[in-house]
């Protein structure tokens, strides 16, 4: 049961993500931090399960015993899916990383991964002290939630690729905030501030089955969608 | 419910959304019958206002038309609008082009000095959609006294596909019985890249940055 309710309040942080209004997004001003040239990567906080999210159905009308099926049914799709990554042997940490290297690298920064250990599915409050690593920045990341969501049941809104997560860049030396922002790759609904992402159409299910009946392209949509959102993040720092 | 009863379905409320739809625009796509000039009318500046953070935004909003001012450079022939940036700053700036039914205004974005040389333009890249906006963000430097905004004649014309998916909730009473259903919604929006359309600046001035220690 704590599990269904974790699950449910995973979904609804997404909802708020993509609903609500999200801290003030500031800007990188590369001509005013022309010293900023290495950057440490914190091992973002990210869930290591991934989300298969129906975001309307007929259980979201009956009240609280409706959600708690609807959590019940969606840990039950959550498992499936995440054996299908560990058949394709997909870890999307591992992936998103290696994702957010290559775009930082592509804008000219040379890039080390830095351990951090977190309590949190959120940004960080402290930083390392400067000196303790050889970065010029620090970039912070939290993928608050990822999978996958359809809007609707039928089949006029099946299954596509989902990542909602908030960054920041600080500098090394003092703390002081560079960049902060929120991305979400196939938002349901607008996300008013955040950055937008539209789904790319290639990776669409119909449905549950037809997703887990297609394990290599449910897959590549997932990891094309991480891709999408660690490139955003790369020109958020440009 | 009861059979029998007279059954009347009250829809009283579908939210999709706080904003009203914006007017539906055809694409402007041709301008070669606009008189345009090989200089930026400076003359013509529009004022911007800054905010603090957290206050009222008074965003600066255009209208760009066939009647708008036109430029003809080495990258061909542009409709534009120029906002002046105020003293002071550093000021956080928010450039969008607000899509416009079938159209969107192929947004070209250089900041110029005060004789009207260009500084530096907004990497094409910047322009990201925030919400329904194509929206660019960067930080504004003292010697930055104009914001011209051009139509991209190298993107204008082509198509733009984005994908959108929504819920929808419906109250829905029977007299007896109430009840709120959700529907979802996946739907493709088309649209042109063009001459046309609305341009939006909003300038917020810089406050005290947070520090994490």
């Amino acid at each position: 049961m704590r599990r269904t309710v974790q699950r449910l309040l995973a979904c609804l942080s997404l909802a708020s993500l993509a609903a609500c209004a999200s801290p003030p997004e500031i800007p990188f001003d590369h001509a005013s931090n022309p010293s900023i040239k290495s950057i440490g990567v914190l091992q973002p906080a990210m869930s290591p399960g991934a989300t298969v999210w129906l975001a309307s159905d007929v259980g979201q009308s009956f009240g609280l015993i409706g959600a708690l099926v609807d959590a019940g049914m969606q840990a039950n799709r959550d498992k499936k899916f995440a054996a299908l990554l560990a058949e394709q042997g997909v870890r999307p940490d591992d992936v998103f990383l290696s994702d957010i290297g290559t775009a930082l690298t592509t804008h000219g920064y040379s890039v080390t991964r830095i351990p951090q250990s977190r309590s949190t599915m959120d940004l960080l409050k402290t930083y390392p002290s400067p000196g303790v690593y050889a970065a010029d920045a620090y970039l912070d990341l939290a993928v608050v939630n990822y999978g996958y969501v359809a809007a609707g049941i039928g089949d006029s809104t099946p299954y596509r690729p989902f990542v909602a997560m908030r960054c920041r860049l600080v500098r090394a030396s003092d703390a002081a905030v560079l960049m902060e922002d929120t991305v979400v790759y196939n938002p349901v609904g607008p996300a008013e501030k955040a950055v937008n992402i539209a789904p790319d159409p290639t990776f669409a299910f119909k449905d549950f089955d037809t997703l887990t009946g297609d394990p290599v392209n449910a897959a590549r949509g997932l990891n094309a969608a991480l891709a999408s959102t660690a490139t955003a993040v790369g020109t958020l720092v440009q | 419910m009861r059979a029998g009863r007279p059954v009347s379905l009250l829809v009283a409320m579908l939210v999709t959304g706080c904003a009203t739809a914006p007017p539906d625009v055809a694409p402007l796509l041709d301008i070669s019958g606009v008189g345009c000039s090989g200089t930026i009318n400076l003359s013509a500046a529009l004022p911007t206002t800054p905010t603090v953070e957290g206050a009222t935004e008074k965003p600066s909003v255009v209208s760009i038309t066939a009647l708008s001012p036109c430029i003809e450079d080495k990258v061909g022939r542009s409709l534009y609008a120029l906002f002046a940036l105020p003293d002071g700053g550093p000021y956080t700036v928010s450039l969008s082009s607000v899509p416009l039914g079938r159209s969107l205004f192929a947004p070209r974005a250089r900041l110029l000095d005060a004789q009207g040389g260009v500084l530096h333009e907004l990497p094409a890249s910047s322009f990201l959609f925030r919400g329904t906006n194509l929206t660019a963000l960067y930080r504004s430097h003292p010697d930055e006294r104009y914001l011209v905004v051009t139509s991209d004649p190298s993107s204008v014309g082509k198509p733009l596909q984005r994908l959108h998916e929504a819920v929808q909730s419906t109250y829905v009473s029977t007299g007896y019985v109430s009840a709120v259903i959700y529907t979802g919604s996946d739907i493709a929006t088309n649209t042109t890249w063009a001459h046309n359309g609305e341009v939006v600046v909003g300038l917020v001035s810089d406050s005290p940055k947070p520090k994490h220690e």
